[in-house]
């Protein structure tokens, strides 16, 4: 009796906008005569637009049902992220009268991550965040090995989880 | 001892008269041939003859040797004794006959008398005689041992008690061993494993994997001698990819290689003059310098050379022996202190010393050898020498030294490593007085200045050095009582390229300049390791931008730029862009 509802959005499950920036710090810097001063590089990170995300939850039957998720990105002046969109369909496969196979791929299409370094007086490149906690490896990969880290296939399947249910 | 003798009367070809009517017997055994291998010799009268072929059927024996019998040079001449029907071997031509009969014993030579020379010799050639020549007469059957018995036949040729098959140097009575094969036996071999570490202070003389000296070669050799904790290359202390959780005991490596070469001097009866356990940050005393090991920078990959006084008084590389006490040569100070800046930097040594801070020489073979040399990937170049004005009792003297200095050993350097930071320690007389008339150095801060009275003074004129923009003077500072040390001098004039850094030595009580530089130096390695890209100008403004400011505000002309900062080197200078 339930079929004839479906497909359903049954809800959103995220929804907001932010203006945050991506990284908020302060960075020290060699002054004139060796004087060391503290600087904020927020604004390398200032987003120029509101970075949306969303995501919903659906079902087509009682058995197949997944989810969406959106991310608009974002610019900054230092770093960029292209829009994300990641579907994780759930597909529901009866084995028997109480088993289950239950196949959860995630599937990213977009997502795409650039740097780009910052530079001193007189030309020398540094990651922007210099000065904070090293808490990325970011803070201490080469430009190009980032540039490796990030590099992706427009779409791709970023996860697959597979389980089998016994219902008793 | 002689493998097989057999006796054989022969003629003595000698001279080129000789062979005139010359009719000689010999008597050997019965049954000779049975009894004869190939290599087996006989002599008569000093001449050697050697059984080189026997017919497997016994139908021809062949002997050779040389002689000059023959013609005016020496020749190798082969016999081949041919057996007849009567039962005897001979060999004939038509001037010439050998016979040996073995049924008597006897062997007979005639040569028919009044023949020439040169006949002769045509008549061996018609006869298929192989007749080579050689030019060394000396080379030929040599009896090293004048046993007797000539040295391709004598299982001993030295007679030292070791067969020659077992004897690297068979030549040599006295010596039966070689461990490295140098051709120099080990009683006479400084260094018998051929390791680079003289046997006196080697724990392992006799085997080359085994030498503590703690002079690194390479990251591995590093890694062996205990210079660096043992995290792998790549792994998180690797080039271009420092990582925040590595090296924390670098100083604790050094001091373990100082204490180890302590050791070895100790058990080899040296009284050793340093103290391991002044190996610390906190002797080392540069800002920043524990931090950027933390984060991964250690000179990886630069390239440093270090021109000093490396080998010791004695040739003992590292240490000046006096009496019984082993004291670290200045060379080894000064590089010691800039691998405890820059520990994984690849080093060049240069030998350049003949004693004394302000001695130089140019006629070393070893600077003069580097001078003609050019090394393009060459980051940073360490001199902790130089020429003192207070040195030199006339001004004369003294001008005409730093001059030829600047002009010649400072301006080859500069030449040979075109893309180096050349740093230079500024010199120690700083509040000496002058020791001439009629000159009178120029002071800053109670100090004579190095722009005035050392060859700081020439590389200031553009005719006489052409590589001041990537020049660096280092005085040396006194950090415990926040003055230049009394010793320094001060920048004066030179203040633009003039930084200053702890003068203490790290191995031992001593204190100068020359110990200032490397610590500089060291800065630069690190500097070029996160930052390859730089010249060597910008290296040198990198250094000297970042200083910690001292004195008067900004450059001034007792501390030129301030006191090194290794922490300002790796920042940013100035607002990021």
């Amino acid at each position: 009796m339930f079929a004839e509802f479906f497909p359903l959005f049954l809800s959103l499950s995220l929804a907001s906008a932010s203006t945050e920036p991506v990284f908020d710090f302060d960075y020290e810097a060699t002054t004139s005569y060796g004087i060391s001063e503290t600087f904020s590089g927020t604004a390398f990170y200032e987003l120029e637009q509101p970075r949306i995300q969303i995501g919903a939850d659906y079902c087509l039957d009682a058995l197949n049902c997944g989810s969406l998720y959106f991310d608009s990105g974002y610019r900054t002046a230092k770093q960029t992220k292209s829009p994300t969109l990641i579907w994780t369909p759930q597909v529901v496969v009866p084995l028997g009268e109480s088993v289950f196979l239950e196949i959860l791929p995630t599937l990213t299409a977009g997502g795409d991550t650039q740097l780009t370094a910052c530079t001193d007086s007189i030309g020398r490149e540094f990651h922007c965040y210099y000065g904070t906690q090293p808490s990325s490896a970011l803070f201490y990969r080469s430009f190009e090995e980032i540039e490796a880290l990030y590099s992706a296939p427009d779409i791709r399947l970023s996860e697959i989880e597979i389980t089998v249910k016994w219902v008793f | 001892m002689i493998k097989k003798r057999f006796l054989l009367g022969a003629i003595y070809l000698t001279g080129t008269l000789s062979l005139s009517a010359c009719i000689t017997e010999g008597t050997i055994p019965v049954g000779l041939l049975d009894n004869v291998s190939v290599g087996d010799t006989f002599s008569y009268q000093n001449q050697y003859f050697i059984v080189s072929a026997i017919a497997p059927d016994q139908s021809s024996v062949t002997i050779e040797t040389y002689a000059e019998g023959f013609a005016r040079s020496l020749r190798k001449t082969t016999f081949e004794l041919v057996k007849q029907s009567d039962g005897t071997f001979r060999f004939s031509t038509d001037s010439m006959e050998v016979i040996y009969d073995p049924a008597t014993g006897e062997v007979t030579w005639f040569v028919q008398a009044n023949v020439s020379i040169d006949d002769l010799v045509d008549e061996l050639g018609l006869a298929g005689v192989p007749i080579t020549v050689t030019d060394d007469l000396t080379s030929i059957y040599p009896d090293t041992d004048n046993d007797g018995l000539i040295d391709i036949v004598d299982e001993d040729d030295d007679n030292d008690g070791v067969d020659d098959v077992d004897d690297p140097l068979p030549l040599d009575p006295s010596e039966t061993v070689d461990t490295d094969g140098d051709g120099i036996g080990n009683s006479e071999d400084p260094d018998d494993d051929g390791d680079g570490v003289d046997d006196v202070l080697d724990s392992s003389p006799l085997d080359a994997t085994l030498a503590d000296l703690g002079w690194a070669k390479d990251r591995s050799d590093a890694l062996n001698l205990g210079f660096l904790p043992s995290v792998p290359a790549g792994e998180n202390w690797s080039e271009g990819t420092p990582s925040p959780n590595n090296i924390a005991n670098v100083m604790d490596g050094i001091r373990d290689t100082i204490q180890t070469d302590s050791n070895l001097l100790s058990g080899f009866g040296y009284v050793p003059l340093f103290d391991s356990s002044r190996f610390t940050y906190d002797a080392l005393d540069v800002e920043g310098v524990d931090a950027a090991h933390a984060a991964g920078w250690s000179g990886l990959g630069s390239n440093v050379y270090i021109i000093d006084g490396i080998m010791g008084n004695t040739g003992l590389v590292g240490y000046d022996i006096y009496g019984g006490y082993a004291e670290p040569a200045h060379g080894q100070n000064v590089m010691m202190l800039s691998k405890a800046v820059a520990p994984e930097a690849d080093y060049n040594l240069v030998e350049y010393f003949n004693g004394g801070y302000s001695s130089f020489n140019l006629t070393i073979p070893s600077f003069s050898t580097f001078a003609r040399t050019t090394d393009v990937s060459a980051d940073v170049v360490n001199l902790s020498l130089g020429v003192d004005f207070t040195d030199y009792s006339n001004r004369s003297d003294a001008f005409d030294t730093a001059e030829h200095f600047i002009r010649f050993d400072m301006q080859a350097t500069a030449d040979a490593l075109p893309n180096a930071v050349i740093v230079q320690s500024a010199g120690n007389g700083g509040t000496d007085s002058l020791q001439f008339s009629g000159y009178e150095c120029l002071t800053a801060g109670g100090r004579n200045t190095t722009a005035s009275c050392s060859d700081a003074y020439w590389s200031l004129q553009d005719s006489t050095y052409d590589a001041l923009d990537r020049h660096i003077y280092v005085g040396a500072y006194d950090g415990s009582r926040e003055t230049l040390t009394s010793y320094s001098f001060s920048a004066g004039s030179a203040a633009e390229h003039f930084i200053v850094a702890d003068g203490n030595s790290i191995l031992t009580r001593g204190i100068g300049t020359s110990y200032s530089a490397p610590r500089v130096t060291g800065a630069i390695a690190l500097v070029a390791q996160k930052f390859p890209n730089l010249t060597a100008q910008a290296r040198k403004g990198v250094i000297l931008d970042t200083a910690t400011d001292l004195g008067a505000t900004g450059v001034d002309e007792v501390y030129g730029n301030g006191l090194l900062n290794v922490t300002n080197a790796l920042s940013p200078l100035g607002t990021l862009k």
